[in-house]
């Protein structure tokens, strides 16, 4: 099977050498673990090799994530499509609905912010939607999907949320893509999107004897042979760095 | 006779399912369920056997390229793949007893999915159809958990599952392994099932858990090791 590098290498050889094209992976974690920055560092690999991506963002203004990572890693994602889904603020006071909220739901170059916005819900089959649209347009090979758990909050009713949600995963891998959703939580509650996914990555953060551990452990993985242990890791300014530990 | 699971060395702790019988595996994401589900089809069809897998978790070209690197044989196995299409965007209660789509041997799963609408009723028709034609000694639902939460929309999804579970009952002479994930309430199901089995995996380990059987057993839980060919015992 065709393997997707995330450009992190004890990662990619953990995996045999990539990610198995052509699914949608979850990169699960509490918050300030590490999430965005894993799937922005698999997004940077795609551009590299000359690939189209595609980072939607639904918690913050995508340049706001991008320009200070650009800034600490110096990771250069002009090339990057971007699509703003954050739902609009001013709606939440209204007290109104999921379905009255707004959501600027347009793929934009990141170079090129200023253009007018539609206005749209978001919601799974809005946002899929959209993404028709624009793959009408143009294919993408790498998808980020950030963050997974807003969208899911916002994004159904709760009676119809998995079937929908079932269906919005499907999209991508009809697509061809190969794309990874930010989900935050643990492992604690294990979540139906589980069922859907190509793997599973889990990424802890604790604090031991007064350092930051970061850890790193893939729970699932089809398709390929992978290094189910968990692994110790650093953020440094070349991005992800494996600590590297004693044989057992 | 036992039916074998297809695990090498299993039946010196475990002698396999029960002829005829409603089963069910269950473990986390990642756990190797599918596998082990699609080694006690292999090892019947290796016998003569016709065997059905009913692919609900991914579509069935998926499944196929997910294994490709096992030293299996999976063309011989006959397959529902019902996994909807992303396309249709009206999720509504569809329950006309029409056929969702013929069996096929995995061998002949092209790439693209069926692309109709199904929901757990429909399915149920399609594999009565199905099963009035052809017997099938050995049936794999892969899995009951994504039947439950993905396509019970509009009725009451425990119901809907208890209810697709036992239509089972009635269909003779085919032993049945429903695959389950182990997070939803599982209670009500295992209590219509003649044996229970859990996968469960940690780092390198994996092991089977024999949670209910009629047999008398030594040990309950046996430490499976995976190979190319799929789960053994040591």
């Amino acid at each position: 099977m065709p393997r997707v590098k995330v450009g992190i290498d004890w990662f990619d050889e953990m995996v045999n050498g990539g990610l198995p094209e052509n699914k949608v992976y979850f990169i699960m974690g509490d918050s300030g673990t590490g999430k965005t920055l894993f799937a922005l560092k698999f997004l940077y690999e795609g551009l590299r090799l000359g690939e189209r991506c595609l980072y939607i963002s639904t918690d913050r203004p995508p340049y706001d994530i991008l320009n200070p990572i650009t800034e600490s890693f110096g990771w250069n994602f002009l090339s990057l499509n971007v699509m703003d889904a954050v739902p609009s603020p001013s709606l939440y006071t209204t007290g109104a609905g999921v379905r009255d909220m707004t959501a600027k739901g347009e793929i934009r170059d990141l170079s090129n912010v200023n253009k007018k916005m539609e206005k749209g819900e978001l919601t799974f089959e809005s946002l899929q939607l959209k993404l028709e649209l624009e793959f009408k347009e143009r294919n993408f090979n790498r998808v980020v999907m950030d963050s997974f758990t807003t969208l899911k909050r916002f994004g159904a009713d709760p009676e119809t949320r998995n079937p929908v949600m079932a269906k919005f995963i499907r999209f991508f891998v009809e697509k061809g893509v190969t794309a990874i959703f930010t989900d935050e939580g643990n492992l604690e509650n294990v979540k139906p999107e589980f069922i859907l996914a190509g793997g599973i990555i889990l990424l802890k953060r604790t604090i031991k004897r007064n350092m930051d551990e970061r850890t790193l452990q893939i729970l699932k993985m089809r398709g390929t042979k992978f290094d189910p242990e968990v692994k110790t890791f650093k953020i440094t300014e070349y991005g992800f760095e494996l600590v590297q530990r004693g044989r057992k | 006779m036992p039916v074998s699971l297809g695990i090498l060395n299993l039946e010196n702790y475990y002698p396999g399912l029960r002829d005829n019988s409603l089963n069910m595996l269950y473990g986390r994401p990642g756990s190797g369920k599918t596998i082990i589900g699609l080694q006690f089809l292999i090892d019947g069809a290796l016998k003569g056997e016709e065997v059905l897998y009913v692919s609900l978790d991914e579509s069935a070209y998926e499944v196929k390229k997910d294994f490709e690197n096992m030293q299996w044989n999976l063309d011989i196995i006959n397959v529902i793949d019902a996994v909807p299409s992303s396309k249709k965007k009206e999720i509504a209660p569809y329950r006309e007893v029409t056929q969702v789509t013929d069996v096929i041997r995995m061998r002949d799963v092209k790439v693209k999915g069926t692309g109709r609408e199904i929901d757990i009723f429909n399915l149920r028709s399609t594999i009565k159809n199905i099963m009035e034609k052809n017997k099938f000694s050995r049936v794999v639902i892969d899995s009951l958990t994504s039947l439950k939460l993905f396509y019970t929309t509009g009725v009451d999804p425990e119901e809907a599952a208890l209810a697709f579970v036992d239509f089972f009952r009635y269909i003779e002479n085919s032993t049945v392994l429903f695959i389950a994930e182990d997070f939803d309430d599982l209670n009500n199901i295992m209590r219509m099932m003649d044996s229970v089995l859990r996968l469960d995996k940690d780092e390198n380990d994996y092991t089977l858990e024999i949670v209910k059987s009629s047999y008398i057993l030594k040990k309950t839980n046996i430490s499976l090791i995976l190979k190319n060919n799929g789960f053994a015992v040591e």
